[in-house]
């Protein structure tokens, strides 16, 4: 790494509201290449990218800061585009230059944050995007007119078909050529009439914080009067100035209400009266035409009743995707991951690193990885919703039936999603602004019934359910499966309601949501999207996995002991010799397997398991499949693979292996004597698995989403207790009721 | 678009307007209660706001002010006070 000393590269950061197409102008500047970061202590993720300048062919670092309304931040997004503006990140000075992007079709809304960056940045570049869809809304812009007033360069722009963009480079090398001082035309112009009192008052504040800006001093002035109207104390400073700044602002704003102006709405009211003169300067034609389509649409897909079916067609559609087409794709891995298996296993010299390698870390990260085409299907529908606009609907029209549980309509995808898998579940709950919202959802994610836990259901219900019909119509088996979903469904929701009610009960952000104008979706930014998220996922999640694989694959082969593998050899030795072809192929794979389950039995694991055996006990399980439990930890689908090394059978086919159905059916606890499995047991063992929250990967993300352990540690200790007290009922109440 | 105000000024919420009926912002109820990013997206004094739709289950409800459509919830348009204003134009 110690290259020649590097000059700094100038920083660019692209800001805008949500929905103004900043990512597409991002795409646009910086082309496929970039690099994901987290912000030191939060969970927004950092976008940064290169690009040439025109001239100078000078290097420039492009951040694509998250969506913003106003720069007085509701959710954790609109914090980090705050801090960074203003300068406030430890160790990153404000950015050399900002580019504004706006929605020229939606010009008044979006001027409102823009003005709010302007004054608080020393070079700034504002860039009219979607100026095609401006044109055919009949809205005449003056560039001229509107630089003029802001004191900055002003370029039109289509970022999804890259218009505009050599213009927009020249003018971002331009200015960065500029010395700050001279970067605004005339930075006067933009300062915000307000009435003397006001201005009284935001001096004071000023003065009181102005120490918080070092690096950027005439930030103060704006954050001065934001702080006057942010009614629910949101701003960072409240939290590191503590109650001192609190008392100097509620003193300005009694003062203000003393002479009769209304200090919640001073700024917004100030700020669009100063719009409304620019804007009826620079977009003279009042004649607005507009745009139908999206209204006509809207008749259909938000219609209380036809929006809803729409809606239903599109989840079965994902449905479809994800456990349909998906396995083809899913298979492939699987076959992959098979061979390099066994190219491991004839390359590496038999001994603990090939059971490392094999053992460990291809059975958990391959059963990790195998999840990939399914989530990369879910979020290419997820990238379509939001690109197209339709996702916003989907919030509006679910928001009444989730809130009924205390969840908002924005909590549905993330929720649903997580059918396939928690993990991306998770990572879509990004879009949840509201943060108690946010978290209680990410605590009923993992309640969903994810698709690794189907290898166990599948060959639960194939070894015990018996093929009876209800009704004469319903298969038993398939009623038992359909029970499941519908179990974890229900405990979710019932969960999601009780978090709202006790530890989560406060909102914090009010339910806004935009609707904006239906768009073709780009597909570049679909793609760009899917991508970001198929790395988070295998980067992120695939790093802890691979450290837990190993501890795990530690746990369940040690302690070793020679007597065993002495015991097994001299077995394979006689075998050998009193054996032959065929014969003697199929009893050495059979003693490979029972030597083994006999490893597992005295390692570590083992262990565990026979230690836990008395708190399962209740539940039916035996210390075997306490076993299972915990090797199930890495992935729930090595249940079924640890399963069949107990059993001495090779798992071939994951749960359909009919060797191993039938192992499991006479299988005989050593210790008691009785059968292990019963098809109480195995109701009950499913009940468990639907609940407890066997799977690292879930905590590793969790962990990384809410930034510290505490809140992946509580859902191990609910979820937990909540699958035992679940098979518990089931087992226990079973027995009185005379099952089996 | 001619508007004109209606003349008995009857003051409202705004969950109370239809769709398709339009609303100017008077007032809202009780100071700094609401939350100022709906003021920062548009609802302020004097704004006109057109109500589009109702979600399912009656809430929450679509709204369209400055051109751009937002979704409020019950909860937060009823502390909005507006009062009616002509004429009636289709959702």
């Amino acid at each position: 790494m110690n290259k020649q000393p590097k000059i700094k590269r100038k920083e660019i950061a692209l800001v805008g509201n949500p929905n103004s197409g900043k990512t597409t102008i991002f795409n646009a500047l910086t082309g496929l290449r970039h690099k994901t970061a987290n912000y030191p202590g939060v969970t927004v993720e950092k976008k940064e990218g290169i690009l040439a300048l025109p001239l100078s062919r000078e290097q420039v670092t492009v951040i694509d800061l998250p969506g913003a309304y106003s720069l007085t931040p509701t959710s954790t997004d609109e914090e980090i585009v705050h801090e960074v503006l203003l300068g406030r990140v430890v160790g990153t000075p404000p950015p050399d230059l900002v580019v504004i992007i706006v929605d020229a079709s939606n010009l008044e809304r979006n001027l409102f944050f823009a003005g709010q960056v302007i004054e608080t940045s020393t070079r700034a570049i504002m860039v009219l995007n979607m100026w095609d869809l401006a044109l055919k809304n009949g809205l005449d812009i003056d560039l001229q007119q509107l630089s003029r007033r802001y004191g900055i360069p002003v370029v039109p722009a289509i970022g999804g078909q890259k218009g505009g963009m050599e213009r927009l480079k020249v003018a971002i090398e331009k200015q960065l050529s500029l010395e700050p001082a001279k970067a605004k035309v005339s930075p006067e112009n933009c300062h915000l009439p307000l009435p003397l009192e006001v201005k009284d008052m935001r001096g004071r504040i000023e003065r009181f914080i102005k120490f918080m800006f070092k690096h950027n001093p005439h930030a103060a002035q704006g954050e001065a009067l934001r702080l006057i109207g942010d009614s629910y104390f949101r701003s960072p400073l409240f939290r590191e100035m503590g109650e001192q700044l609190k008392q100097v602002v509620i003193a300005v704003r009694k003062r203000l209400e003393h002479v009769r102006i209304d200090w919640s709405s001073v700024e917004a009211e100030n700020r669009y009266e100063f719009i409304k003169a620019i804007y009826d300067q620079a977009v003279p034609t009042s004649e607005v035409k507009r745009v139908k389509t999206s209204d006509r649409i809207d008749r259909i897909l938000t219609h209380p009743f036809w929006g809803l079916i729409f809606f239903g067609l599109m989840m079965a559609a994902i449905f479809q995707a994800i456990f349909s087409w998906a396995n083809y794709p899913m298979e492939m891995i699987s076959t992959c991951i098979t061979k390099m298996s066994e190219w491991f296993g004839q390359i590496l010299p038999d001994g603990q690193l090939k059971s490392l390698a094999i053992d460990g870390i291809m059975a958990g990260v391959g059963g990790i990885v195998i999840f990939l085409p399914q989530i990369l299907f879910l979020f290419f529908f997820i990238a379509l919703f939001e690109d197209s606009g339709y996702m916003a609907r989907a919030a509006f029209l679910l928001d009444r039936i989730m809130r009924s549980v205390g969840l908002s309509g924005k909590s549905f995808i993330p929720l649903l999603s997580s059918f396939a898998c928690a993990v991306p579940g998770i990572m879509a709950t990004r879009t949840v602004e509201d943060k108690n919202d946010r978290l209680a959802t990410i605590l009923v994610v993992p309640l969903m019934s994810c698709s690794a836990r189907l290898p166990v259901y599948t060959l639960m219900i194939a070894a015990f359910i018996p093929p009876a019909k209800i009704l004469g119509i319903f298969d038993l088996k398939g009623v038992t499966l359909f029970s499941l979903y519908v179990l974890s469904v229900v405990a979710g929701l019932i969960a999601a309601w009780i978090f709202r009610k006790t530890i989560l009960r406060k909102s914090l952000t009010p339910f806004i949501l935009e609707l904006p104008p239906y768009r073709i979706p780009q597909w570049r930014t679909v793609l760009h999207l899917m991508w970001d998220r198929a790395k988070v996922f295998l980067s992120r999640a695939g790093t802890i996995i691979f450290a837990f694989s190993i501890i795990l694959w530690f746990l369940i082969s040690y302690p070793r002991n020679p007597a065993v593998e002495q015991r097994f050899d001299s077995a394979r030795v006689a075998a050998s010799q009193t054996l032959q072809g065929d014969e003697l192929a199929h009893r050495l794979s059979y003693i490979d397997a029972e030597q083994k389950g006999e490893e597992i039995r005295i390692s570590f694991a083992g262990w565990i398991g026979r230690s836990i055996e008395p708190v399962i006990k209740p539940l039916g399980f035996t210390w075997e499949i306490g076993i299972g439990l915990v090797a199930s930890f890495v992935a729930r689908e090595l249940m079924v693979s640890t399963l069949a090394i107990l059993n001495h059978v090779e798992d071939k086919s994951g749960g359909e292996s009919r060797e191993l159905v039938q192992a499991l059916q006479e299988q005989v606890s050593i210790s008691s004597g009785k059968r292990v499995y019963t098809p109480l047991v195995a109701v009950s063992l499913m009940v468990f698995f639907l609940f407890a929250c066997q799977c690292i990967s879930t905590l590793a993300i969790v962990k990384r989403e809410t930034n510290g352990w505490r809140w992946p540690l509580f859902m191990v200790a609910y979820m937990t207790t909540l699958a035992w007290v679940a098979s518990f009922l089931v087992y226990q109440g079973g027995k009185i009721l005379g099952f089996e | 678009m001619p508007i004109r105000i209606n003349l008995n000024k009857e003051f409202l919420s705004l969950d109370q307007l239809k769709p398709g009926e339009i609303g100017m912002i008077q007032d809202y109820k009780g100071m700094g209660e609401i939350s100022g990013r709906i003021k920062e997206l548009g609802l302020i004094r004097g704004s006109l706001v057109l109500v589009k739709k109702y979600a399912p289950f009656n809430d929450p409800l679509e709204i369209v002010v400055r051109g751009s459509h937002l979704s409020l919830r019950k909860k937060e348009a009823s502390q909005i006070v507006v009062i009616k204003v002509l004429p009636k134009i289709e959702p």
